[in-house]
């Protein structure tokens, strides 16, 4: 994908949300939610590529790749959140951005409980191994 | 990425406002509302389905 083209589709992009803002407001953050869709549905597209090129380098140890698709949900819960935020604050909902916000991150802490457990145990069975 | 789907919408909103100036000008103040919100629901109508396949793109990716 070219970066002239992400380039153009944003200003265009801008410049019809600064357009529209003066009579319909409403329009100019339906225009924006739009925008942002087309312009991260080919990164998605990109990301593919570069994870299953993670995922072939670590496939030699397995816990890693475990630990490392944990990671990867929580990046993609990131994105979503951070995407539903930015598009809440833009339309001026600043509080509800803040909850989905603090929605996303339970969510995050609720994916990693398993590896937290799992180091403690680690940190455990190290502590009863000495003397 | 489609450039068309922005020019649809911003085009919509666009005309609605211009017959929501037409509309309140010669008194007809419900039917201008009327319009607002169709051209808001059409226009949502065209977003929602593309924000349904960036969820469904980023699902696959990051195997949520």
């Amino acid at each position: 994908m070219e970066v002239g083209a992400l380039v153009g589709f944003g200003l265009i992009a801008a410049v019809l949300c600064v357009l529209l803002r003066k009579t319909n407001p409403e329009y100019a953050m339906v225009v924006a939610l739009a925008a942002g869709v087309l312009l991260t549905i080919p990164a998605i597209g990109q990301v593919q590529e570069i994870l299953s090129t993670v995922f072939a380098l670590t496939a030699v140890y397995a816990p890693m790749q475990q630990a490392i698709t944990v990671l990867l949900r929580a990046a993609g819960i990131c994105l979503l959140v951070q995407f539903s935020a930015d598009t809440c604050r833009d339309a001026g909902e600043t509080a509800l951005a803040g909850r989905i916000e603090f929605a996303g991150r339970i969510c995050v802490l609720y994916l990693a409980v398993p590896l937290i457990t799992e180091v403690l145990q680690m940190i455990l069975t190290l502590l009863q191994r000495q003397p | 990425m489609d450039i068309d789907l922005i020019f649809k919408i911003a085009a919509i909103g666009i005309i609605v406002a211009v017959l929501n100036q037409l509309l309140i000008r010669s008194g007809r103040e419900e039917q201008a509302l009327m319009t607002t919100l169709a051209g808001l629901i059409v226009v949502l109508m065209m977003v929602i389905q593309q924000i349904s396949s960036l969820f469904d793109i980023i699902k696959s990716t990051f195997s949520l």
